[in-house]
Parts: structure tokens; C-alpha cells; sequence
């Protein structure tokens, strides 16, 4: 006996003996249910659910709801300094501002009236709050108070809460509730190694760190140990934590499909990548709901010279994500809604900013949602006007459009209001003051 | 698992709120009434569901607070950011109980304007559900209901079992450390009761891998590590203000020049975060991160903040002296000076210029989002949570809104004051001092305080020396710490009385709310020592809670939802732990990054942030970071388990009991007794070593990781013999040389082949326990 295995049986004595036990099993079956295993997860093959972020609280008034100056861009009451009334332009039934950059003196017109025909534009939402957080919350889960996730989470949960990547968030209003996994992107490089956990090298497959047999068997082990565990916990923490983390395995080996839907190389624009890793993940079938996010719209100071780049960039961003959908061929399959925390206030600061104002208009384009259209308006001083809620028409006697009106109309839309998820964080509208959106 | 039950004196906790609330509301506490179902309803219960959440918080609340549209009023509420809150305007309702119009009930006739005119117009219908809340209330404060409280609160964690003190030890070993207590820590607190871990954990808070533990906990609030790459930092300073703020330059040798810059940096950017660390360790009260006249430097950032001209001093003047001026990790409290050598004006964090750039601020900003810095870090209070009521925007068409109209002077009449204390830090977070302030905002002040004109120059200490003696500061403080420790958010209190759980919610975050600010009164009594709310909340049920006795009801699960931390580890504590169980970091080689802290590797993907654009934590596993697990799991089995076998027996963490050719059965398919019960106390080991589990040698458990490691060694054996399976191990799984060093190791103990296939099912065994829940979880 050499020293190392003497010193072993040295340590172990005294200790006890335990008897042992056979383990086995057909490894098809469940070995606590005895039924046959299910699939790891079926491909997503619904819609797209893209939620666009301008974060900070954009100015519709600079974009989708145009309010300009009457003659002189200095005029006191001016809502826009960059542009006149007179001067607004439109695409189809859509008034738009007449804005661009240095760079694309028409970058307004240029989306507008490349995508009129399948855009929605929401004006005179009210989102009651003039708080970053509680305005993105509202505008992106149809409630002003905490505690509902986001719209996109809710799509993902009821997509199937156990696809790897159900539901990828680049920012924005993300909050999940615990109904779905959320996942972050990172830098896609290091993709590779995270999809072939298996293998020491990503690139080599036979390069696996255990046999085949022995990844089986430590598999078959960790449901064995699944099992004990969702006996023995009962703290509804624990035992949610438990389940989220077998949830997010379920279908890992999956990822790997990512990596092939990827665009080699991707795009050196951040924004651009954003899209090209939703499309790609939805492609793979492994996501269902995503949250584009594009900051810098909390424009305190110097308004004009800050916000409006930022809107031209937004529009490109959008663009992009259609343009790189239909050269995929999943443009058809897609819903998008792009909205802010809030709007801005009608009149400048002394620091040629706007502040917050609780007004904003939101855009939906897409799948399932009527196009060319325009629902709601604000007045000049953009407070928002009263809309029927059976007509859509403007009525004084009619109610404000609200996020939640919004997100009911979306939840039909996706199959989401009266479902498992829907019911557990519902939208309580009274009927007289259902407005349906989307007919 | 070995649990003990919570400790009965969770029950005094709300019998005390309780009472503390009908203390104030009234003077009789005689009488008890059950209603309903035969559930007793006190009146601070009552209060707190039919009148505050439906109608003062959603109604009043907007104009009448102490900076409202009705803030000349007698009804003055406080919002839920304040401590006693419930306490408070349940006195202030009492008080005006006793106001009558025409014999009726002032707080009835004003808010539906029968009879008098109300400033804020009808706010509840006459004769409906709310005016009857109403109703009953006063009825109620009339004849006081007082309600048996400590029957709800035993069971409220009486079902609930506890880790004992050897398990707390574990977890708080690892939550603070990153390592496992030692034997003898162990046998420090056995048997002896959860107050046996003091000084255990006073010792451990010694340590420097705390201070690194409580760095990462602050940087989640100030996130100033967002400057610690490169020279960040000091490229945010001004020369004029630090000339030397690039001394390094100086220095000629490339390695050595890039090292310093890289130090110098790194302690700049960690200004405000080793003034926590300084102030905690050498047991200074924790209000010195607002109050002290010092800030504290390493040897680098010294130099950078002129100490070899003469710029930076020791705090008696004289001067500053470090014991290792190589030591990049040496903290000593300073002083800085100006530019013309007068005394540069410290104020702990907020005199910090790294710290006010990353709160930047405008000039039409005017310091506002500093000021809700402040708010939130120190005073326990989100300004814009203030806002999250619904506003009429209509209203809002004042000239100069945010002095003018109630709807912005919500968060604002808070807010601005503030902002006007910190007048003298510039966009670019330098101290420019000014004797004058925006005409069209308030004053400059603080609560009801404004800030005399004399300390116009130097708001900012007399803003520190208040908020470091608010309530809210120690409030703050704790909910730092427990967020730290937990990975848990403090629970909000809930507002949505439509919630088929409202009542047990709420009664949670009433459970938590108690219990954090009853640390905090403790922390602000005993001096502000942070390591008392440490130990505190460690051997809290919020931290120890194991496993209820029997699954709860819909209800009861409510109302436990927070309880238990069930934290999916963070990558930085993932990071500690695979080294402190394996005793090899996840690394590719001692130099190069770690997998987990590294943005360009799985940092990001792993749910953690970057301190500049991603700021918040995933904090439950998606598919990725199911994978990163998955992969860590299989790449430290591969690089643990042939190193420890490497090792003798006695210096091993993972094998002490078995060798490599102890094989389960001889080569006629019988059972060896004496290798197969070894095998199954290595077992029992790794069990309690890597998943904290104390198990006996026959527990289920045991005999399924047995299981797994005959599976995998039968199959190797026939891979082997039939040639399917090579003899050695996969060749990044082989141990050739001492992993530090880069040695090569003796022969005896080199490691590369694995005929037996023993180490690949060892492997395989490694690969299980670390990716289970257990392990990935706190």
C-alpha cells in the first residue's frame, strides 16, 4: 500500500458503513413518475414581440403628435423651435415633424413614409406620473402602481416560460415578476463556450468533458435530485428558485442554435446589435419577446440639439429591425410597440430644455395591428382630448387613452388577456371604457 | 438538515407596532373586538387598509404633506418613505377627530364639501363605501379595538424552521467572505446558540475579504467602480485641481508606470467606497461616510491627489504616512488642500468629485438628481416614488411648475432645497465655492430647515451633519446591508388593494419593515457601529429561514414569499466560492481573468453589472446563466479533481478518503466493502463540503451520488476494455504541474492517466454538486 492510499483508509477509519442500494432505470421515463419524457421544449414559431424603449421620455411633439412655431421659432409660446406648424408634414393619415440631422436632412420623412402603411400612432396617452420609473412602467405593462411584468414578459411567459432565451432585455421597463426568465446580452464572443457547456472546446465536439453515457447519467441524477428537493422545500422561495433554475435549463443545449443564426460579424453599431441578436435568438426558436433599448431623451438641457439626433436615431433603429426581419423572412410574424416613460413639457426651460410632462403618444406597428392610423390627440397646449371609447373618435364626452387601454388591446392581440399569466396580473377596464384598438 | 424553530421573540415585534400605533392614536387600550370571520381588526389595521391605502395615500396625500398645496393645513400626512408613518397620520387623524362643522365631523364634511369648501374640491362621494371607511374610523378611535396580536405573529414564523448556528456560520462564512468557516470557527458556536456567532463574526469581519464583500455591496449603490478601467478616473480630474494627478508618467519603466496608473486609478475611482470600508473597519460611527472631515487614500491615489506636493496631508496636518507604500490596499484617512492651500471643505462621500461625477448634474438639472442620490442612498426614500400617484397634467400650466404647482411640488418641495445644499460641486463634480443660488427655486435647506447664509460656501457639511442624524439614515443603512446580504429588494409597501393577497403582503413587508428598523434603532444606539447590523441581520430569520414544516397554504405563501434568501449567487460570490470549495479559482491560469468577474467573458451574461450602463442585477437564472453554470461545473470537475488527487490526503479538499484506484467492485464484479464504504464517506464529505449538507452515511442522498459514481465508472471500465474510452484523461483535465506556479510537480504526483476511470467518475460526481441548486444558491 503506498503512503497517499494508506493516509486515505487512515482518515476514513471509524466511520460508518452504509448499505447501498441498486439505482436504475430506463432513462427515457422519469424515474419518480415512471412517464415517458417530454420533448425539451417545442420552437417558438409565434409572433416576435418587439418593445422599443426611448428612455428618458421622448417629445411626441418632435415626432408622431408635430406641434411647431406659429412664426417666430423664438416666440414665447413656441412647442418646437425647430420647425413650424406650417411646415408639418404627413404620410398617409400621419402627421409627422419635419426633423433630421446633419447627417439625413430627412430622416422623419424618410421612415414615415417608408412605413406609414403598417404604423399606429397613439397621441394624447395620459400616463399619470412624471417619474422616469412609474412612466416606463405604465407605458410598458399597462399599470402605473408596481408589482406587473412588463407586456413582453407576460408574451414570453405565455410563448413558454421554458425557452432559453423567452425573453431577452437590452433595458427598459424589464420586470418579469418571476413568471419568465429575463436574459441579458453580453458580449456575444464568448456565445460559443456558453452554448457547448459540454465540450472543453466550443468548436470541437468531441472535445466533451465527460462520455456521452456519463453526461446521461449525471442528467438523470440532477432530475432525481430535482425531485427530492421540490419534496423536501416548502419555503415558496426556495421552492421558486428551485423551479426557475430547472426552467432555465430545460433546453440549454438548444442555445447552440443561436449561434448559427448569428450574422458573422455582427454589426459594430450597438443599437444594430441589439436587433440582430433578437432576430437571430427568435429565429432559433428560443425567444419570444424583447425589450430594444436606446437612451438619452431626458433632455433637461439644450432640447433641440440633444433630442432630436436621438428621435433620428430611433427611427433608424426601428427601420433596421424591419429591414433585417424581412430579409429573414420573419417580418410578417413580428409586433412591435414604441413608446417612453412620458412626453416633455410643451414650452422650453431656461436651459432651452424640456421637462417632464405626463402626456406622450405611443407607435405600434406590425402584426395584427391596423396601419395608417392615427387614435387620440392632444390639443395645442398638448393636453390629451378625449377619445369614445366604442368610435375611437375624438369626444369631448369621452374618456382619456391610457397605457392600459394599450396593453388590454395588446393582450388580446397576443392571446395574453384571458390566459394563465393575464388572469394572474389582470387589467381591470369597465366595459363602457374598453377601447378596442385594434377592431 | 439540522434545524432549530424561530425564536419566539419574533412575536413581540408587532405586538410592540401595534400597540406603538394605537399608543398614539388613542388613550385607551382596554377594550378588544373581533369581527368578520372572527378575525380581530385593530384600528392601526383598519386604519392602514381602509383608510390610508384607499383614500389618504391615493387622495390626500398629494396636497397634504408637509410641502403640498395644503401644507398650511392642520392635516399634514406623512408618505410611506418615513418611518412610523402609519403611527403618525393615525395621530393626526385622532387629533382631528375631535374638529366639528355644524356638529359633524370636519374630516368627513371637507372632503365632500357639504357645507364648507375644500381646497382640493370632492374628494369622497358622500355615502359611499369610502365615506362609511371613513365613518367607522371614527367610530373606532372613539372605542379603541386593540387585537391579540402576538397570536398572528407566532404564526407567522412559527412554522418556519431555522438554520442552526453551524449552518448560519456556513452561510454567513461564505456570504461575507467567500470561504468556509474553519474547524475552528466551528467549534466556536456548536451547540451554543445562534449568539455564539459574535464573535465569530467579528473575527471573520476583520478580515480583508469583508471589506472586499461590503466594497461590492456599496459600489451597487454608487457605482463608481464604472471608472476603475484604465485611467478613467483621473482623467476626470482637472490639472489645475491636481496637478499631480498623473504622476506615474514620471516613471520610465513601461510595466511599472502601468501598474501605478493602473493603482492610482483604482484608488480614485474607489474614493467614497474605502471611506466605507475605512470607517467600518476601524469602528468609527458609519454617519463618518457623510460626516468625516478626512477622505481616505492609498498610496497611489495619494500622489494623484498632489500628496508630494503638499496637497494631501494626515488628518492632524501633518504628514501622510502609509506602512507599505507599495500596498495598493492600504487605506489612510487624509485631508486634502486647494489650490491656494486653504482646507479643501470634506463632507465623507459628498465631497467626493468621483463621487459627484457619476451623479452628474446640469444646469438646468441644478444638482436635483444629486440631491435624490442622497435621498436614496442615505434616507431610505425614492423621491420618485413620490411622483407615482396619478397627476392631472392639465393642471400643471403654472409659470416656474416646480415651485408653483402642487402636481411637481410633491417630489420637488423635498427635492430642490437639497440641491440648493450642494450649489458649490460643479457639473464635473468640482468644488467651486458660491455665495449665491437660483432666485426661481426654493431656498436652499433641508426639511424645515434652510441652510443659513453663511454656510453658503460649505452647504454640503452642514447637509451632511443632518441627514447623518435623521431616523432614516440608519433605515437606509440596514436596507444596504440586507439587499447585500440577501439579494433581496426591501419590500415596498403594497398599495393595491385589489390584490387577492393585499392582506398577507402587506403583512409581510409590515413583518420586514419592523425587524429592519429594529436594527436600525439598535445601530443608531449603539454608535453606529455597521458590523452590529451585519451580525444582526445574519442571525435574523429573514437570513436563517431554512424550510417551512409543512407547504403552506395560497395565503400562508404570501405572506412567506420574502422569507428565506434563496439568492442565486451573483458572479463576484460564485467566483469566492467555486475557489473556496475546489481551492482553484475559475480561471484559465493564475494570470489571466476570472470567468465570472471579467465584462469580456460571462460577467454580463451572468447577470451582473458593469457599474456604467448596467446597473441593476439578473437575479434569477435564464437559459445563459443556466449554461455559464453548467459550464463551470463541468471545467472545475475537470480542473479540481486530478489537482486534488495531486495532493496528499491530508492537504486535499475534495478527496481525503479515496485514491485513485479505489475501484467500487474487483475484477469478478464483487463489492470491495472497505473501498466502497471509503467511497461513500468521500461522499458524505463532498456533500457537506461543496452543498453544506450534513447527511448520515445511509441517507438517500448519499446512495444517489454513489449511484452515479458506479454508473459512470461501470460504463468507463467496458469503454476501456473494449477500447471505446482512452486510459487518459482528457487533456485539460490532467495534472502535470503545481497550478500556482507553474511548476512541475514531483512524478509521484503527476496525474494524467486514468486507467481505472475512478478520476472521470469523481469528475462526473464533481460535475453534479457543483451545478446544483445548492451550490448556486444561497
Amino acid at each position: 500500500m503506498d503512503r497517499r492510499k494508506f493516509l486515505s483508509l487512515m482518515a476514513f477509519a471509524g466511520l460508518g458503513v452504509a448499505g447501498t442500494r441498486a439505482f436504475g432505470g430506463d432513462d427515457d421515463r422519469d424515474p419518480i413518475t415512471g412517464k415517458r419524457r417530454e420533448p425539451l421544449f417545442a420552437s417558438y414559431t409565434g409572433p416576435l414581440y418587439v418593445m422599443v424603449n426611448a428612455g428618458g421620455g421622448w417629445d411626441p411633439t418632435s415626432l408622431c403628435d408635430p406641434k411647431g412655431y406659429a412664426v417666430d421659432p423664438m416666440e414665447p409660446d413656441a412647442m418646437n423651435r425647430s420647425f413650424a406648424t406650417s411646415a408639418i408634414e404627413e404620410a398617409g393619415n400621419i402627421r409627422y415633424a419635419p426633423l433630421g440631422t446633419m447627417d439625413n436632412p430627412t430622416a422623419f420623412k424618410d421612415f414615415f413614409q417608408k412605413h406609414y402603411q403598417r404604423l399606429m400612432v397613439l397621441n394624447g396617452v395620459d400616463t399619470a406620473t412624471n417619474g422616469h420609473d412609474s412612466g416606463a412602467r405604465h407605458c410598458f405593462c399597462g399599470r402605473l402602481a408596481e408589482g406587473y411584468p412588463s407586456f413582453a414578459a407576460l408574451a414570453a411567459a405565455t410563448a413558454g416560460n421554458d425557452l432559453p432565451m423567452a425573453y431577452l432585455s437590452f433595458g427598459g421597463y424589464d420586470e418579469t415578476m418571476g413568471i419568465v426568465a429575463r436574459t441579458r446580452s453580453g458580449n456575444t464572443n464568448a456565445l460559443g463556450r456558453i452554448a457547448y457547456p459540454d465540450r472543453q472546446d466550443p468548436n470541437n465536439e468531441a472535445s466533451t468533458f465527460h462520455s456521452a453515457k456519463a453526461a446521461e447519467l449525471i442528467k438523470a441524477a440532477q432530475d432525481d435530485r430535482r425531485a427530492h428537493l421540490e419534496a423536501l422545500e416548502n419555503l415558496p422561495r426556495v421552492r421558486n428558485a428551485i423551479s426557475m433554475l430547472y426552467a432555465a435549463r430545460t433546453g440549454t443545449n438548444e442555445l447552440k442554435k443561436l449561434q448559427e443564426y448569428l450574422p458573422n460579424p455582427l454589426s459594430n453599431d450597438g443599437d444594430q446589435r441589439q436587433v440582430q441578436v433578437a432576430i437571430a435568438a427568435y429565429r432559433a426558436g428560443i425567444s419570444a419577446a424583447v425589450n430594444l433599448n436606446m437612451g438619452g431623451f431626458d433632455t433637461h438641457g439644450n432640447h433641440d440639439a440633444s433630442h432630436i439626433p436621438r428621435l433620428a436615431a430611433l427611427l433608424r433603429q426601428i427601420d433596421f429591425l424591419w429591414s433585417e426581419a424581412e430579409a429573414v423572412g420573419v417580418a410578417n410574424n413580428m409586433v412591435v410597440l414604441v413608446a417612453s416613460d412620458f412626453g416633455r413639457t410643451p414650452r422650453y426651460n431656461d436651459g432651452n430644455g424640456k421637462d417632464h410632462w405626463s402626456i406622450t403618444s405611443m407607435m405600434l406597428m406590425g402584426k395584427g395591428i391596423p396601419g395608417n392610423t392615427v387614435i387620440g390627440a392632444t390639443d395645442p397646449g398638448h393636453r390629451a382630448l378625449n377619445i369614445n371609447p366604442a368610435t375611437l373618435a375624438l369626444d369631448e364626452g369621452g374618456i382619456r387613452l391610457e397605457p392600459r387601454h394599450v396593453h388590454k388591446s395588446l393582450r388580446r392581440l397576443a392571446g395574453i388577456d384571458d390566459n394563465e399569466w393575464g388572469n394572474r396580473f389582470p387589467l381591470t377596464i369597465p366595459d363602457d371604457e374598453d377601447i378596442r384598438l385594434f377592431g | 438538515m439540522v434545524m432549530s424553530s424561530a425564536k419566539p421573540s419574533a412575536a413581540r415585534w408587532l405586538s410592540r407596532a401595534a400597540l406603538t400605533a394605537l399608543a398614539g392614536a388613542a388613550a385607551s387600550l382596554a377594550l378588544s373586538a373581533c369581527e368578520g370571520r372572527g378575525e380581530c381588526v385593530s384600528n392601526a389595521q383598519f386604519f392602514r387598509e381602509q383608510i390610508w391605502a384607499p383614500i389618504l395615500s391615493q387622495k390626500c396625500l398629494k396636497c397634504h404633506n408637509s410641502s403640498g398645496a395644503a401644507k398650511e393645513s392642520n392635516f399634514i400626512l406623512e408618505g410611506s418613505g418615513s418611518p412610523s408613518y402609519i403611527e403618525e397620520n393615525l395621530k393626526v387623524f385622532d387629533y382631528l377627530r375631535a374638529y366639528k362643522v355644524n356638529d359633524e365631523p370636519l374630516l368627513l364634511v371637507k372632503p365632500t364639501e357639504r357645507g364648507v369648501t375644500h381646497g382640493g374640491g370632492v374628494q369622497i362621494e358622500f355615502d359611499s363605501k369610502e365615506y362609511e371607511a371613513m365613518q367607522e374610523m371614527l367610530a373606532r378611535l372613539a372605542d379603541p379595538v386593540e387585537c391579540e396580536d402576538e397570536v398572528k405573529l407566532d404564526e407567522y414564523f412559527g412554522d418556519v424552521a431555522l438554520l442552526d448556528e453551524e449552518q448560519t456560520l456556513r452561510k454567513a462564512s461564505l456570504a461575507l467572505l467567500g470561504r468556509l468557516p474553519t474547524q475552528d470557527e466551528y467549534e466556536q458556536v456548536r451547540g451554543l446558540g445562534i449568539d455564539a456567532l459574535d464573535p465569530v463574526l467579528d473575527a471573520m469581519m476583520e478580515e480583508d475579504e469583508f471589506y472586499d464583500r461590503l466594497g461590492e455591496i456599496y459600489n451597487d449603490l454608487f457605482l463608481t467602480d464604472r471608472y476603475v478601467g484604465g485611467t478613467a478616473a483621473i482623467d476626470l480630474l482637472y490639472d489645475e485641481d491636481h496637478p499631480m494627478r498623473r504622476w506615474f508618467d514620471a516613471t520610465t519603466d513601461e510595466t511599472l508606470r502601468n501598474q501605478q496608473a493602473s493603482r492610482a486609478n483604482v484608488g480614485v475611482a474607489r474614493t467614497a467606497i474605502n471611506l466605507v470600508k475605512h470607517v467600518v473597519r476601524s469602528g468609527r460611527p458609519f454617519t463618518e461616510i457623510l460626516t468625516a472631515d478626512y477622505m481616505v487614500f492609498t498610496p497611489y491615489s495619494a500622489r494623484s491627489f498632489g500628496q508630494d506636493i503638499g496637497r494631501v496631508t494626515g488628518v492632524d496636518g501633518g504628514p501622510l504616512v502609509f506602512e507599505d507604500n507599495e500596498d495598493p490596499k492600504e487605506l489612510k484617512p487624509g485631508k486634502l488642500k486647494m489650490a491656494d492651500g486653504t482646507a479643501y471643505p470634506h463632507a465623507g462621500v459628498i465631497s467626493d468629485p468621483i463621487f459627484w461625477i457619476r451623479f452628474p448634474t446640469t444646469e438646468t438639472n441644478r444638482n436635483r438628481h444629486r440631491a435624490r442620490m442622497i435621498y436614496r442612498f442615505f434616507l431610505a426614500t425614492d423621491l420618485l416614488r413620490l411622483a407615482e400617484r396619478p397627476i392631472d397634467p392639465t393642471a400643471i400650466a403654472d409659470f416656474n411648475p416646480t415651485m408653483n404647482n402642487p402636481n411637481c411640488s410633491a417630489c420637488h418641495g423635498t427635492m430642490d432645497p437639497m440641491a440648493g445644499t450642494l450649489m458649490n460641486f460643479d457639473g464635473a463634480g468640482r468644488y467651486t465655492p458660491s455665495n449665491t443660488w437660483f432666485e426661481d427655486m426654493r431656498v436652499p435647506g433641508f426639511k424645515d430647515e434652510t441652510l443659513p447664509f453663511v454656510d453658503f460656501g460649505t452647504g454640503h457639511q452642514w447637509l451632511a451633519q443632518r441627514v447623518a442624524q435623521e431616523d432614516l439614515f440608519p433605515v437606509a443603512t440596514v436596507q444596504t446591508v440586507f439587499t447585500g446580504l440577501t439579494g433581496q429588494d426591501v419590500l415596498l409597501e403594497p398599495g393595491d388593494l385589489a390584490d387577492p393577497h393585499y392582506v398577507q403582503k402587506h403583512r409581510a413587508f409590515e413583518i420586514q419593515d419592523f425587524l429592519l428598523k429594529e436594527i436600525a434603532e439598535g445601530f443608531a444606539e449603539g454608535g453606529y457601529d455597521l458590523r452590529f447590523v451585519v451580525r444582526e441581520l445574519i442571525k435574523s430569520e429573514f437570513f436563517r429561514a431554512a424550510n417551512v414544516s409543512a407547504p403552506p397554504d395560497e395565503d400562508h405563501a404570501a405572506e412567506l414569499m420574502t422569507v428565506g434568501t434563496a439568492s442565486f449567487l451573483p458572479p463576484e460570490q460564485l467566483s469566492r466560492k467555486v475557489e473556496a470549495v475546489t481551492g482553484y479559482p475559475w480561471r484559465q491560469n493564475p494570470t489571466s481573468t476570472e470567468f465570472l468577474l471579467s465584462g469580456n467573458e460571462y460577467r454580463i451574461f451572468y447577470g451582473g453589472i458593469d457599474s456604467d450602463s448596467i446597473t441593476s442585477r439578473i437575479r434569477e437564472p435564464n437559459g445563459l446563466m443556466a449554461n455559464i453554470a453548467a459550464r463551470m461545473a463541468n471545467e472545475m470537475a475537470c480542473w479540481s479533481t486530478a489537482r486534488d488527487f495531486s495532493n496528499l490526503p491530508p492537504d486535499r479538499r475534495l478527496f481525503p478518503f479515496v485514491e485513485p484506484d479505489f475501484k467500487p467492485e474487483d475484477e469478478n464484479g464483487f463489492a470491495i466493502p472497505a473501498v466502497t464504504d471509503a467511497i461513500k464517506a468521500n461522499l458524505q464529505h463532498l456533500h457537506k463540503h461543496v452543498l453544506g449538507e450534513q447527511l448520515a452515511l445511509t441517507d438517500p442522498q448519499i446512495d444517489r451520488s454513489y449511484q452515479l459514481f458506479v454508473g459512470i465508472w461501470k460504463d468507463g471500465k467496458a469503454g476501456l476494455a473494449d477500447g471505446t474510452y482512452s486510459p487518459n484523461l482528457p487533456g485539460g483535465c490532467a495534472s502535470q504541474n503545481d497550478w500556482w506556479t507553474g511548476n512541475p510537480l514531483p512524478d509521484e504526483r503527476k496525474i494524467s492517466a486514468d486507467p481505472d476511470y475512478t478520476i472521470r467518475a469523481w469528475m462526473g460526481v464533481m460535475t453534479y454538486l457543483l451545478s446544483d441548486y445548492r451550490f448556486l444558491h444561497q
